[in-house]
């Protein structure tokens, strides 16, 4: 324990953000791209530039694609390892549920079908053990998506939204649970963060460039902090709570049994059935219980687009099929009837939300972000942003408050800490510019293309952190790192050559995707265009000052050295 | 007035009951005013004037969206404003205040 209760925390909040920060780095950033991920689908899958358009006819476009989708692979071989014996062969698996769903941003119409397997899982709480297949449909001419085009890796829903909460850690679920302890960590960051700050109201506004580097790093440290403090709760709180069910896994776990009855008793209640009956049933038509459903919306006055269409028990007397709204107009989403199946009545309707239900749909909807506002979306990547330049001024000041220390005592912490934060600051910049350029210019019918992007993505971010460790000899003697200025360099001709590739590779340029209104490709490649822009002044500034500093160590050696001594 | 502009609308509130809070706090306002003295009491009215109008910005945002939306809306539009008024506070101790300093 420290002196007082304020250094303890600055303690706790120094080390903590140290250790977590690199993560949350990671989470802050990818997490902020993901507000666009739909848009940046476009960019990365050329194909798919299209406007969204609104569900389709189910019985026409949907219901002959159901019987040509088959388990996917990857699918079955994921639940080969799951149960005990052989998994029948593919063709003879039965479908039971499934899903389609678009969204407002959406120009592609998505499903997949859970395949029924007779094996026992080997962890006896896993109850339900499912292989699954996809298809992709075209919602503008009702055709299913070829396949290669289907499976293509489509960058912001396929790889930087997973990165954001799994970091691409599969084993054990090993990426949920760090990033899971980082957000926790945020949570700690935050309150020990107000707790040591001592002039939260007189700094609100304070931002000193001119004060010199410890004071203007901190500066900017306390005021993004400071500011987006609300958002960065609910988010870090909102993350939590998603994979709340992971982290406390009593309810699937040790009250199994309980939830189990539970099941049972509410689908006494709303007539939906947990199980299915086993007795042959019909699908009647899906379209006219999506009609019954756009009615009711309209009558209750909210705008009314089929979001979701969910199967249960495919082909069972027992079968219902549930109907969600688009929610665009609202935070919270989940707004669902459900019909029968085989007649089409309305079964049951959700009834409103109780007060409980209202504050977790909330803050699970204000992370999932499925509403119509773009304002909204924009000071949503704003806010996210700013989290990630508070937690990079975090590095930045903590080595800037040490390096002198250090260099004096030849300790090589500060030397340690600023390579990895160049590496998870300016390095991920770099990776992801390098896998948007990537993305255009490797052949689409290269094997293995969308490893190969996946690929170019963890050697570039490999390749900065070299990088930041070679050029870091002169944080050792209290300088600053040219890797700083060397990734900026990098970040904006990557980002610039990314925008050109993309104008080279699908002859959408600026001028045509701006003159059309097509925002999804134009907003990427303006957001690119910014992030080169702010790049290359920030390498600029960076090359003048170093140019400046070395002129005055050479101009008057003596000043240095009579500065030196006195530290000592 | 249509969503868009009402949201405008609660922005520039926010960005003026901002502004006016970061005159309320002595150094800012010495920043921006110069030498010229501080009436009396005016930093409490100028904190409650700031207070209310970020308040009454609730309002163009509930107008122009569903509360549950409002409630996302405001504190973000907050959270830019006062970054923007922290923006050109510097921006102004920077270029218009240097000359005086010299």
């Amino acid at each position: 324990m420290r002196e007082t209760f304020r250094l303890s925390m600055a303690y706790l909040h120094t080390w903590l953000g140290l250790i977590l920060g690199f993560v949350l780095m990671v989470v802050f950033f990818f997490g902020s791209l993901s507000v666009f991920d739909r848009e940046i689908d476009r960019w990365s899958v050329p194909e798919t530039r299209a406007e969204a358009a609104p569900f389709p006819s189910f019985d026409r476009d949907v219901r002959p694609v159901i019987a040509q989708v088959r388990p996917d692979p990857h699918s079955v071989e994921h639940t080969a390892a799951e149960v005990i014996g052989t998994l029948p062969a593919a063709e003879d698996m039965k479908a039971s549920d499934m899903g389609v769903y678009t969204n407002h941003r959406d120009p592609l119409v998505r499903m997949y079908v859970a395949f029924d397997v007779p094996n026992k899982p080997r962890d006896p709480l896993l109850d339900h053990v499912h292989v699954y297949g996809y298809a992709s449909i075209d919602p503008q001419t009702g055709e299913r998506l070829p396949p290669d085009l289907q499976d293509r890796l489509a960058l912001g829903t396929g790889f930087f939204f997973p990165l954001h909460y799994m970091l691409h850690l599969e084993w054990k679920n090993l990426g949920y649970w760090i990033v899971g302890l980082a957000g926790m960590g945020m949570l700690v960051a935050l309150v020990t963060g107000v707790v040591m700050h001592r002039k939260i109201f007189r700094e609100f506004f304070t931002f000193r460039p001119g004060k010199g580097r410890l004071r203007s790093t901190l500066d900017l440290h306390n005021m993004t902090g400071v500011l987006a403090l609300p958002f960065l709760f609910l988010i870090s709180l909102s993350g939590l709570l998603i994979f709340a069910y992971m982290y406390f896994p009593s309810p699937t776990a040790l009250m199994n049994p309980l939830m189990e009855v539970q099941e049972a008793a509410d689908a006494e209640r709303t007539g939906l059935a947990a199980e299915p009956s086993g007795r042959p049933g019909g699908l009647a038509s899906v379209d006219a219980m999506m009609q019954d459903a756009r009615a009711r919306w309209a009558a209750n006055g909210v705008p009314g687009e089929v979001g979701e269409v969910y199967i249960a028990h495919l082909g069972d007397a027992d079968s219902y099929v549930s109907i969600s709204r688009d929610t665009v107009d609202r935070v919270a989403t989940g707004e669902t009837l459900h019909f029968s199946a085989a007649t089409g009545e309305l079964i049951y309707e959700d009834p409103p939300a109780s007060a409980v239900e209202a504050v977790d749909g909330f803050l699970y909807g204000l992370h999932f972000q499925f509403f119509r506002h773009w304002p909204l979306r924009w000071l949503l990547f704003i806010g996210g942003l700013m989290g990630c330049a508070c937690i990079a001024t975090g590095f930045l000041f903590f080595v800037e408050k040490r390096k002198r220390k250090h260099a004096e005592t030849s300790i090589p912490g500060a030397r340690i800490v600023d390579a990895l934060a160049v590496a998870s600051v300016s390095g991920m910049l770099v990776a992801t510019c390098a896998m948007l350029l990537a993305n255009r210019l490797l052949p689409i019918d290269l094997a293995g293309h969308d490893v190969w992007q996946m690929r170019v993505f963890w050697f570039a971010w490999l390749f900065s952190l070299l990088h930041a460790a070679i050029r870091s000899p002169r944080v050792a003697v209290g300088g600053t790192s040219p890797a700083w200025r060397d990734q900026c360099w990098m970040i904006a001709g990557l980002a610039l050559a990314a925008v050109l590739a993309n104008w080279a590779t699908t002859g959408d340029h600026l001028l045509s995707t701006v003159g059309m209104g097509y925002w999804p490709v134009a907003g990427v490649d303006l957001v690119l265009l910014a992030g080169a822009g702010a790049a290359a002044l920030a390498a600029y500034r960076l090359g003048r000052r170093a140019a400046m500093t070395s002129h005055t160590l050479k101009a008057s050696p003596e000043t240095a050295s009579i500065g030196r001594q006195a530290h000592v | 007035m249509s969503d868009g502009a009402l949201t405008f609308l609660a922005f520039l509130m926010s960005l003026v009951g901002m502004g006016t809070l970061a005159l309320s706090i002595e150094a800012h306002w010495r920043q921006v005013m110069g030498n010229r003295v501080r009436p009396a009491r005016s930093r409490r009215r100028l904190r409650l004037a700031g207070a209310a109008l970020l308040a009454i910005a609730f309002l163009p945002c509930a107008a122009a969206d569903p509360v549950s939306m409002a409630a996302l809306v405001w504190p973000m539009l907050l959270t830019v404003a006062a970054a923007t008024v922290a923006a050109s506070l510097t921006l102004h101790a920077r270029f218009a205040v240097s000359p005086n300093r010299d």
